[in-house]
């Protein structure tokens, strides 16, 4: 009888049943099996674990997971990342390129007239654009051929509910974090965005040669400056020249609200990664279903997104800033807290003038702040929070900013917080005024997620805004 | 979530071989046809490889828009599929590595999923079934999810060869294309990784001759 090395037999079994022996082989295993028992025995265990595995359910792919991989590429194609080589580098694309950087760049200038029009629904395609000038003729077709070809990725199913019709409505406006310390830097970057502009404006003109990579990065990052800027519309600078175009525009808004700072400490590394994905998602719905189709349009030429920065560190933790409305704060936060893990730990300021930790005060704190506020409330001067000052309502030429320092200076408040919440010094005015508009305002959000690496420390203190930071994906 | 997911690539050698090389002469559309015929399989696997959904989804993303970075070299030695495969199977194992993470999956675990992707305790993914509750539907899914919790507590390349080869239905030639080793060494790592996985099924109590159910 032959001796078998139960290992080598057990390789051969598994190989037998998957039919990859060759004839040899297999004519020595089926005689192996006739004579042998324990051999059978073994084949038979081998073939149930087999089968339980292909019993196991399979998974699709995401339904939406084609359009994004498919976005993705149209939009580094167009915008020649080099990453994305070498599709882009062919010489038909990069002539297309070419021609919509230039076209980008013009519909940047023509963007402020545009935005004026953002109320009305501009159902137009993306070829409206092409309407205004160009300064490359002949290519106008070609562009509007590849314009019509980039494709939004497929917006995630988005569980809308009765409070997204007034997100779809107001677009979500970027505003620079104006805090009265800042005010002197943000004038100086405010000039610094003008002469940049100034600058591409120049290139335009003068250079007939299509815009490299790296300028092209400068430029783009130079016109989501402009673009963010004269969306923000902050009021008066030193120069005037701002407060000349925001006369134009029809969307001045008062940046005027205190920023909300909110930390979410979440039990453990899963939770932290549900809380990052169900924020990232919340963020990417608001964005898409607020954005008006020029400024989709703009974003999906010029590769600039209006929208947040976010970095996710290495240990997982995530710090992104948004602009929001009060009312997606209270989704936002209703959304944590639908689904709560024990230990997740919450802490919410307002400004440096109030905080709240845990689920509850948060939740009371929230429900206070101005859910809306339209011009005919705060001109009669209706308080938006009980106890706190009124607003008012403003003039043409109000500025807001020397507002919000005076009332900072001053420590104006109304009257003490709610019971419960932690009183900070120097209370300045919570309420939003509205200057001509009944958009929604918005402000600036930032938000934290963490997990404990040790045992659950204490949340940190309110009031430190989180910098700018450069979106920087990386895997936890 | 139980799908009709083919085993098998639905499109012939020919007609990939054409939309590859449209793709090289520079047809992104084509990239589209082949990315909507093998998404599914490919996140299948990767999927199985990694255990989260939401990892899974970037993942698969990543694949596709590598394999299409590196579109120019490939020279059809091989399948478009299987390098396609080699790309995604590569990408997840060292996502495992780098996240060091095992999953195992606990018929006691607690936790709220609520659509997100996170990865479900195992009476949710009973539930998720959508089989009406007789006392075999239940005994199958049970049987299931110690199987999945086995397969998830094996190592990573064990699990990337049973995948490719039990799920997938990869033949080894195949196997050792997309995992760049060679077919001896695929026979030896399919009978490991099987043995592997039948001592993690019995250590937890599923015995495989009988199929008893053991109650907990």
């Amino acid at each position: 009888m032959m001796r078998h090395d139960p290992e080598k037999l057990a390789e051969q079994l598994s190989a037998f049943l998957d039919g990859e022996l060759d004839e040899m082989e297999r004519a020595r295993i089926e005689e192996v099996l006739r004579s042998n028992p324990a051999a059978r025995d073994k084949l038979a265990s081998i073939r149930d674990t087999v089968e339980l595995v292909r019993g196991l359910p399979r998974r699709p792919a995401p339904h939406d997971l084609a359009g994004a991989v498919m976005g993705t590429i149209e939009r580094s194609d167009l915008l020649g990342d080099k990453s994305d080589a070498p599709i882009h580098a062919r010489p038909g694309w990069r002539t297309a390129r070419s021609l919509l950087l230039t076209a980008a760049l013009l519909a940047v200038t023509v963007t402020v007239g545009l935005w004026s029009m953002r109320t009305t629904r501009d159902h137009g395609e993306p070829q409206s654009l092409v309407t205004g000038p160009s300064a490359v003729d002949g290519s106008r077709e070609t562009f509007t051929e590849i314009a019509t070809e980039v494709a939004l990725p497929a917006a995630p199913a988005a569980k809308l509910d009765a409070d997204a019709a007034d997100s779809r409505a107001e677009p979500i406006k970027l505003a620079k974090a104006d805090m009265p310390s800042e005010t002197d830097r943000g004038f100086a970057r405010e000039r610094e965005e003008h002469q940049a502009f100034d600058d591409v404006a120049a290139k335009i003109r003068g250079a007939p040669e299509p815009a490299t990579t790296d300028s092209l990065a400068s430029t783009r990052t130079s016109g989501a400056m402009i673009i963010e800027r004269l969306a923000t519309a902050a009021p008066t600078d030193e120069s005037g020249a701002l407060e000349k175009k925001e006369r134009h525009s029809q969307t001045v808004i008062a940046k005027t609200a205190p920023p909300i700072r909110l930390e979410i400490t979440c039990a453990d590394a899963d939770d932290l990664r549900w809380c990052r994905t169900r924020l990232t998602r919340f963020l990417a719905d608001q964005r898409e279903h607020s954005r008006s189709p020029t400024e989709k349009a703009v974003e999906e030429l010029t590769g600039v997104r209006f929208e947040n920065n976010a970095r996710v560190t290495p240990l997982g933790d995530m710090e992104i800033h948004a602009d929001l409305t009060d009312r997606q704060v209270h989704r936002l936060l209703g959304i944590f807290d639908a689904a709560p893990a024990a230990r997740r730990e919450v802490a919410l300021s307002v400004g440096d003038a109030v905080s709240a930790h845990g689920w509850s005060q948060t939740q009371q704190l929230l429900a206070m702040l101005p859910v809306r506020q339209v011009p005919s409330q705060a001109a009669r001067g209706q308080p938006a929070i009980e106890g706190w000052p009124a607003a008012q309502a403003p003039g043409k030429d109000h500025n807001y900013r020397k507002d919000a320092q005076v009332a900072q200076r001053r420590g104006r408040g109304g009257g003490a917080p709610p019971p419960g919440f932690r009183e900070q010094p120097s209370l300045g005015a919570i309420d939003t005024v509205i200057p001509q508009s009944t958009i929604q305002p918005t402000r600036r959000v930032h938000i934290r997620l963490t997990a404990p690496k040790t045992p659950t420390p204490p949340p940190g203190p309110p009031g430190r805004l989180v910098p700018d930071l450069t979106k920087d994906p990386q895997n936890p | 979530m139980e799908a009709a997911v083919n085993s098998e690539p639905t499109i012939s050698l020919l007609e990939e071989a054409s939309l590859v090389r449209s793709v090289q002469a520079g047809d992104v559309q084509a990239y589209g046809q082949l990315i909507v015929r093998y998404q599914d399989r490919v996140f299948n696997t990767v999927w199985r490889i990694c255990r989260d959904p939401e990892d899974a989804r970037d993942l698969t993303q990543e694949a596709f828009l590598k394999a299409l970075r590196a579109i120019d070299r490939f020279q059809g030695q091989s399948a478009f599929y299987t390098w396609l495969f080699r790309i995604a199977v590569n990408l997840a194992l060292s996502h495992r590595k780098k996240a060091k993470l095992r999953l195992v999956a606990s018929l006691n675990e607690d936790r709220d999923d609520s659509g997100t992707g996170r990865p479900m305790s195992a009476a949710e993914r009973i539930a998720d079934y959508r089989t009406p509750a007789p006392a075999r539907a239940a005994e199958l899914a049970e049987t299931r999810e110690r199987v999945v919790a086995a397969l998830d507590a094996i190592d990573e390349q064990h699990r990337a060869v049973i995948i490719l080869r039990d799920i997938e239905g990869f033949d080894y030639q195949r196997i050792a294309d997309v995992l760049e080793v060679k077919v001896g060494t695929i026979k030896s790592r399919v009978h490991r990784a099987r043995a592997a996985l039948q001592l993690e099924l019995e250590r937890t109590g599923e015995s495989l001759t009988s199929r008893t159910d053991t109650k907990k």
